[in-house]
């Protein structure tokens, strides 16, 4: 215990010593800023500090509807947008040399030759990695928490989910980075695996929106079943199945702040306004509310997590039998 | 019986270690070392020569092709022998970001020493090597020098019986190899075996008990410095004339006849007599007598030599390995 502490002790110095580190946090930091530009009084929106000041029937200060609005574009841009692309990218950039820099040729020989098997050392390691992932998110979570309060004038409790989540959609990807860097020990290599991966998942999972939504208006089902698809729909499906989906978790933390629906928030914000929003366009929004209702998390965040076993398993085989 | 015992008291005693990396090169042959309890052992060998690969196997950085024997009284990778052991890689590359008294903590907690004792240690080692100032300052900033202190630091930090240090005085400068010197015989009187690993001879001749000669994955030579010497002890005695006619007469008295010249192995005065004797009858004049001894640097020159001109001599019937290289 106490080497598998002071692994996740050093990692965690590692991530501190990064310019990275502190440029991330400084983004965040002006994230939430820019966030908190957005307010209610009683009469409906109040921009920039009561700059400018539009009326609305539904969305003020202190209404349940106000806190949904704020939870829609929590977890579409700051969750799905800011953190879900942004943050993941610079994360990934941050801790893509974390095993590269571990089995380094002279830095490697001291660790690998303590008294601890090389599957400890790689967990705690690993462990450690997140940790950067981990306070990134946590500052990041409890500023704009903060920032929630002012602006709804309520706790939105729900939103601490974004911190597990956030960590957990980053592992997602990172331990291609780790299986890559223990098979090639270079940080670049790591870093571009895991992007490919990482775009490949998000590929693989339009596709599957694509060829798998049930458009049918009198259907039932979201997604279409796997006998009524085609061969392109079969292979998506089975892809989609089996990979992670860090696609999900920005609706899953929706769900946890009562965030308000694709359709209701483009309607608030178009104020239903028929030359902004196409039906057509409306009816997508619709089957992509009908897919995203339609997802488990228990699904979704065991099959990701399969996945990212797997993956960590051969990382930890690779590196607990290969020569430094 | 007293060779059983001697057996059991290995400090480390290695049998038959092979390891052929991927990519078909065979650093290591068959290497058979066995070190002693509380002696400073010298692994000596021209670059290349798998020094450094028979260390990395010991401390289970890489894995053998094969190898038996033991470390300490266990097999290779016994974890609690190896909280035992204090190590010093070569060319080490320390976390840049860690201060000094950070890295000792750090290392020495991975070796599960407790936390008070490595509190107490760091301060103590860091005085030893003459590091206190530099304690927190960040190792990015150490020169080469302080690197190595450091990293000699490191290697006690679990107080342990076993040493093994990989070219330790590399990029240290004279004063710097001194201390070292110094630091090993320092860890000899307080009973800790040490086997240090180096291409350079000049320093380890003074300090070590035995030495093994590694050449191209193989040992050339193993023994006591007095024994390896002992060896290449000769008079070399100076002849005019022709000495063939001589030649079984020398060496029945132990000599060897070359051109010009009577080579006697080792430095035994009433040989060279009967041997200037039988020249002297035989009517030849003797232009000198010399006595030499080599140094353990000769003894290395022509072990590698050696190895060179017959790289298979020694090697257990391997067949021979294409673009071998000895002298590098
Ligand atoms: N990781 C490796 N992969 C392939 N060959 C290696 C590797 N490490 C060392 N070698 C080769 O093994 C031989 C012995 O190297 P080494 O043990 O470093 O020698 P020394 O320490 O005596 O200089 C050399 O020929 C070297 O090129
Ligand atoms: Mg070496």
């Amino acid at each position: 215990m106490m080497q598998v502490w002071a692994i996740i002790v050093d990692s965690f110095r590692e991530a501190k010593a990064k310019k990275l580190f502190w440029v991330l946090l400084g983004i965040s930091t002006l994230v939430a800023a820019a966030m908190s530009c957005i307010g209610f009084d009683e009469n409906g929106f109040s921009f920039f500090f009561g700059a400018i000041k539009v009326p609305h029937p539904l969305f003020q200060a202190g209404t349940d509807a106000a806190a949904s609005f704020i939870g829609a574009i929590v977890s579409n841009f700051l969750v799905g947008t800011y953190i879900g692309w942004v943050g993941i990218v610079i994360c990934l950039v941050g801790t893509a040399g974390m095993f590269p820099s571990l089995i380094e040729t002279g830095a490697v020989d001291v660790v690998v030759s303590k008294p601890l098997p090389r599957s400890l050392l790689f967990l705690a390691r690993y462990i450690g990695s997140l940790a950067f992932v981990l306070v990134q998110a946590t500052y990041f979570v409890l500023v704009t928490l903060l920032v929630l309060r002012w602006q709804t004038n309520r706790w939105l409790w729900g939103y601490l989910w974004a911190i597990p989540l956030l960590v957990l959609s980053f592992s997602y990807i990172y331990c291609v980075c780790v299986l890559a860097a223990v098979w090639t020990r270079r940080t670049l290599a790591s870093l571009v695996y895991g992007l490919l991966f990482w775009v490949a998942v998000f590929g693989m999972a339009s596709l599957e929106k694509f060829v798998g939504a049930d458009m049918r208006s009198n259907s039932e089902d979201a997604v279409l079943k796997f006998s009524e698809r085609g061969s392109v729909g079969k292979v998506s499906h089975a892809i989609h199945q089996i990979s992670p989906k860090p696609g999900d978790i920005p609706i899953i933390l929706g769900r946890q702040i009562n965030a308000l629906d694709s359709k209701d928030f483009v309607m608030a914000i178009t104020a239903g306004d028929a030359e902004l929003v196409s039906a057509g366009d409306l009816s997508n929004i619709e089957v992509e509310q009908r897919i995203a209702d339609s997802i488990s998390p228990f699904q979704s965040i065991g099959s990701s997590l399969a996945f990212e076993l797997v993956i960590l398993l051969s990382a930890c085989i690779i590196f607990s039998r290969r020569d430094f | 019986m007293v060779e059983m015992t001697e057996m059991t008291n290995w400090a480390v005693d290695l049998i038959g270690v092979r390891k052929r990396y991927r990519g078909g090169v065979d650093a290591l042959r068959g290497v058979n070392i066995q070190v002693g309890q509380g002696e400073i052992f010298g692994l000596l060998g021209p670059n290349g020569a798998g020094k450094t690969t028979l260390v990395k196997i010991m401390m289970t950085v890489i894995r053998p092709s094969n190898a038996l024997g033991t470390i300490l009284g266990r097999p290779i990778g016994n974890s609690r022998k190896l909280a035992r052991i204090g190590y010093l890689p070569e060319s080490h590359r320390f976390p840049p970001y860690l201060t000094g008294a950070q890295l000792l903590n750090y290392y020495a907690a991975l070796a599960r020493v407790p936390r008070k004792l490595r509190k107490s240690r760091s301060g103590d080692l860091l005085e030893r090597m003459g590091m206190s100032k530099w304690a927190n300052t960040t190792i990015s900033k150490y020169s080469k020098g302080m690197m190595q202190r450091l990293g000699l630091a490191q290697a006690l930090m679990n107080d342990p019986d076993l040493i093994v240090l990989d070219e330790p005085t590399d990029g240290v400068d004279p004063m710097g190899r001194r201390d070292i010197r110094e630091l090993l015989l320092d860890l000899k009187k307080q009973g800790k075996t040490v086997l240090i690993n180096s291409h350079l001879l000049g320093e380890l001749e003074m300090v070590c008990d035995r030495v093994s000669i590694l050449v191209d994955g193989l040992v050339a030579r193993q023994g006591t410095l007095k024994e390896l010497t002992e060896q290449s002890k000769e008079y070399r005695i100076v002849v005019d004339g022709d000495l063939a006619p001589l030649d079984a007469q020398v060496k029945s008295i132990g000599g060897r006849v070359m051109t010009g010249a009577v080579m006697l192995r080792g430095h035994d005065s009433e040989k060279v007599n009967a041997v200037i004797d039988l020249l002297r009858q035989n009517g030849h004049l003797i232009e000198s007598v010399e006595k030499r001894r080599f140094s353990l640097e000769d003894v290395f020159v022509k072990a590698m030599a050696s190895a060179a001109t017959a790289p298979n001599s020694a090697a257990q019937g391997q067949t021979s390995r294409a673009g071998s290289k000895v002298n590098r």
